[in-house]
């Protein structure tokens, strides 16, 4: 499969971020900040066609790019990455491409999203960032139908619009900073009540 | 449409963030951002309920030191503040990134928020300031600070810190719920397993980082659910929690309900039947059976009583559960069980 560039370097830009804040980042953690980074793209109006590369919601809710994933693939045998048990480490080199493909002016427009969804782990749990996005509304879809799914196509797509339009409006327009608006955006993700997870009536002790 | 911004507006009324921007701009988010990321490496080291305030704070367009330094370090030194004794410790991030540790501040918060971003913990509550305005962090109640919430990437060590900081002491406002009366953690309310699930769902959704998915109650054949399952991003493993307490609870006839050791014993079989039965609906799967066990187990609580002392509120903190068969002996998906003692309170 060929490396998808842009991907490729949102895996290293996010890790970077990530494990600046929690020592460590996992694949999943890729897939989920990546995911938000392009929902910060539709938020600020561009289409998410031009992304670069596309995402499916899996039947647990989390996001998933192929892209990504093949792009982590050959980070790790770059030697960009180090997979140590649970959780994956950037190495020197690995920091060293990061800064060299930043330069890339592609790259440099990137950041902006990439960067907002990363901050959102300063003000907020990683964990509780990963279950606010499991409410977003195309994610929550991806749940509810209990099957993997394509995001980011109509008609949930309108509605994220919808939300997004109401969101500027209420962070207002001159604000630059993206963490603004994700972290309000999380938090109200964050209050919206859980369907009744469970897959059996009672339980049974 | 409205209904959407009126909903974002009272919730970014309520947040730092915003009010940062409002104050000082994207220069202040900047700063705020340099702030939060000391914050999380700081806690790293410091715990901050043992302080009555931190202070962290970054000047803008400011000289680089109005206050008397103690002493500055970077942050690979950031140990050493575990050493303080202090019950107050005040920090200024410098320009050249390292963080000074000051004597003291001789001017007022308020004053010193009008050239400054600050972080304020005080007495539990964490707010930040800018510009001679403030806003209160809203907390998750079961962690001290919004900053030092962990993530782990092992469920063996999760659960440690659950019993540690979450069971031991009651300490989760979740599962504080489960005492018939608080002020003694002698007796559990009638049924509290539902409310001990929930509990542990929540530190772990919390804690368990960006991969990992906890459901409560999932089938893991036609008719059996376990307590908790945990699955991983893009991976074949998951694990199945079954949690059981032991103790005494009191029904809504008033009446005292025991479950003893039997019932971990129970909760052992019930678990490693589930891993049965899990293999043929699950062939893909790497599964690992983890027991919880809630021990609230008291000598001597007979109907009525309403205090306990020392030596019979913890005579079963140290005494195991004899498990025969040992499961996690005999099977290699079956985890150590995890039992946790719940403390009371004694006289």
């Amino acid at each position: 499969m060929k490396i998808n560039s842009l991907a490729f370097f949102d895996s290293l830009s996010i890790f970077n971020k990530l494990q600046n804040v929690n020592e460590n980042a996992t694949n999943g953690e890729i897939h989920l900040f990546a995911y938000l980074s392009c929902l910060l793209f539709l938020y600020s109006g561009q289409s998410v066609s031009e992304w670069g590369y596309q995402f499916a919601g899996t039947r647990e809710g989390s996001p998933f790019s192929p892209d990504l994933a093949e792009a982590i693939f050959n980070l790790k045998l770059l030697g960009f990455l180090l997979e140590i048990e649970n959780y994956i480490k950037l190495t020197d080199a690995g920091c060293e491409e990061y800064k060299l493909l930043l330069s890339l002016e592609q790259n440099t427009l990137r950041e902006v999203y990439l960067k907002g969804a990363c901050s959102s782990v300063l003000a907020l749990p990683v964990g509780l960032v990963k279950n606010a996005l499991l409410k977003e509304p195309e994610l929550r879809r991806a749940v509810s139908l209990d099957s993997a799914r394509v995001l980011l196509e109509s008609p949930g797509v309108d509605l994220l619009k919808e939300q997004f339009s109401a969101l500027k409006k209420a962070v207002g327009t001159n604000v630059e900073d993206l963490m603004i608006p994700t972290v309000v955006w999380l938090t109200f993700l964050s209050h919206l009540p859980l369907k009744d997870e469970r897959n059996k009536g009672e339980a049974i002790s | 449409m409205n209904e959407f911004v009126d909903l974002f507006r009272k919730i970014a009324e309520k947040l730092y963030l915003p009010m940062v921007n409002d104050q000082f701009g994207q220069k202040g988010i900047e700063e705020l951002r340099v702030i939060l990321d000391y914050t999380h490496k700081i806690y790293r080291y410091v715990e901050p309920e043992r302080y009555i305030e931190i202070i962290i704070f970054r000047t803008l367009n400011a000289p680089t030191s109005l206050f008397k330094v103690i002493r500055d370090i970077d942050y690979p030194d950031y140990g050493l503040l575990a050493h303080n004794l202090t019950n107050s410790l005040i920090i200024q991030i410098m320009d050249n990134g390292r963080a000074a540790i000051l004597d003291g501040l001789n001017i007022s918060i308020e004053e010193l928020s009008k050239i400054a971003i600050i972080y304020q913990y005080r007495n539990g509550v964490e707010s930040f300031w800018a510009n001679s305005c403030y806003q209160v962090v809203e907390k998750l109640p079961q962690f001290a600070s919004m900053f030092c919430v962990p993530t782990f990437r092992n469920l063996r060590r999760a659960l440690d810190a659950y019993h540690a900081s979450m069971i031991r002491n009651s300490g989760c406002k979740i599962f504080s719920r489960v005492w018939y009366n608080l002020t003694n953690r002698i007796f559990f309310l009638n049924a509290p397993e539902a409310t001990i699930r929930d509990s542990l769902i929540q530190f772990l959704r919390t804690t368990f980082g960006g991969d990992a998915d906890v459901r409560p109650e999932q089938n893991i054949d036609e008719s059996h659910p376990v307590d908790i399952k945990v699955s991983w991003s893009f991976t074949n493993r998951q694990a199945l929690i079954e949690i059981k307490w032991l103790g005494k609870s009191i029904n809504h006839q008033g009446k005292i309900v025991s479950y003893w050791d039997q019932r971990a014993r129970n909760g052992a079989k019930q678990l490693s039947d589930y891993l049965d039965a899990n293999k043929p609906h699950a062939p893909f799967l790497i599964s690992r059976g983890y027991l919880v066990i809630i021990d609230g187990r008291r000598r001597g609580a007979n109907q009525g009583c309403n205090n306990i002392n020392i030596v019979n509120g913890f005579y079963y903190r140290d005494k195991e559960v004899i498990f025969n068969p040992n499961y996690h002996e005999i099977r290699d998906d079956f985890e150590i069980p995890f039992r946790m003692f719940a403390e009371p309170i004694c006289v």
